[in-house]
Parts: structure tokens; C-alpha cells; sequence
């Protein structure tokens, strides 16, 4: 099989993507469990607490993290479903731009998200 | 959105309390369990991926088997968070 040159997927190879998108998702998982577990395991909690999870460097570090992996996660994902479904067969000649723009909106959305997540964490 | 409420929410107290009454209409807890119903579902099933990226359950069967795993478990997740939100 030929090597498919491919430059929209940001990455060197499909098995990089592979491996970000596992890698990102464990992060993720972390993430979400441990949230949810705090905020199940602290009912009634108050405004003090929440911000002082918040202001913790560890948390505000791993929020940060999660923000990235989110980027990395979403971005092979919505890569992929943009590849398997944006397609000429789908939308004929037009296939190629809607799909770029597609995945320019997604990283905009992305990187928009990450900055205002910085912004929370560091910004006031 | 879900950032917008956390960044109301960490400014003030006063924020803080908004975005908590704001989150006890029906609507918004409505939102909130379709949000996590679906994370939970997500979850769930990436977690199967991630097994079987390791060489379990990658079988006709034991896909099968898997698939059936991922919908009793989140079932059960999904109807605990509504419990939870509710």
C-alpha cells in the first residue's frame, strides 16, 4: 500500500494519532473521574472550596493538561469523522473545502477554549 | 458553556451563587444529565477500546460480549447521575 502524504491531520503518522488520542483519553479519563468524585464526594460545596480547588497549582496544572489533551483527543476524532463522512462520494467536487474548513473551525474552537482555559486558571 | 460557568463561577461569591441557582432549573439539569450521559457513555466505551487495544475482547465474541458490557454499565452510570442530578 502506497504511503498516503496526508497534511491536515497534524501529525507525522496514523499510528502518531493512534497513540495521542490513547494517550490523551487516559488524561481525560483521569480527569473526569476525579472531578465528578469531588464534587459527588463534597455535596453542598461552597463557593471557598470550589475556588480554592481551583487555585490549587496542581489542579490548575492538570485542568491545563486536560484542556491540551482535549484538543489533541477532539482533534483525531474529528478528524477521522471528518474524513470518513466530508467525502467527494457525500459532497461531490465541494468535499475537499467543506472538509478543510470544517477542521479550521474545530481548531479555532479548540485553541479558543484553551486560551480562555488559561485565562480561568492564571488570568485574574 | 461548561467553561463559561466555571469561570463565573470561581469569580465571586455572588457568581458563584448565581451560576448554582442557575443550574437548579429543570432545563439546565435536564442539559447537564444529557451532557454527562453522554461522557459517561463516551467514557465507557473508550475504556472497551482501550482494553481491547491490549488484545482482550477482539474477538467476534468477545466484541459482542464487550458491547454488551459498555451498554449494561452505562445504563446503570447514566441512571445514577440522573439520580444524582435529580
Amino acid at each position: 500500500m502506497g504511503m498516503v502524504t496526508n497534511v491536515t491531520n497534524f501529525s507525522r503518522s496514523g499510528l502518531y494519532d493512534w497513540m495521542a488520542q490513547r494517550v490523551s483519553a487516559v488524561v481525560l479519563a483521569a480527569y473526569v473521574v476525579f472531578l465528578l468524585g469531588y464534587i459527588v464526594c463534597n455535596p453542598g460545596m461552597g463557593y471557598t472550596e470550589w475556588q480554592a480547588l481551583f487555585s490549587n497549582n496542581a489542579m490548575r496544572i492538570f485542568s491545563l493538561l486536560t484542556l491540551v489533551a482535549l484538543s489533541a483527543h477532539a482533534w483525531v476524532g474529528m478528524w477521522t469523522i471528518s474524513t470518513d463522512y466530508l467525502t467527494p462520494m457525500a459532497l461531490g467536487k465541494w468535499a475537499t473545502v467543506v472538509r478543510f474548513l470544517f477542521q479550521a473551525a474545530c481548531g479555532i474552537a479548540m485553541f479558543t477554549f484553551f486560551v480562555w482555559g488559561v485565562q480561568i486558571f492564571w488570568g485574574n | 458553556m461548561l467553561l463559561f460557568g466555571l469561570d463565573k463561577s470561581l469569580t465571586s461569591a455572588e457568581d458563584f451563587a448565581e451560576v448554582k441557582e442557575c443550574l437548579t432549573s429543570p432545563l439546565a439539569k435536564f442539559v447537564i444529565w444529557g451532557l454527562l450521559s453522554a461522557l459517561l457513555y463516551h467514557l465507557v466505551a473508550g475504556v472497551r477500546h482501550l482494553i481491547m487495544d491490549m488484545g482482550i475482547g477482539e474477538t467476534l465474541e468477545g466484541g459482542k460480549l464487550g458491547s454488551k458490557i459498555v451498554i449494561v454499565v452505562s445504563a446503570i452510570l447514566i441512571a445514577l447521575v440522573g439520580v444524582w442530578v435529580w
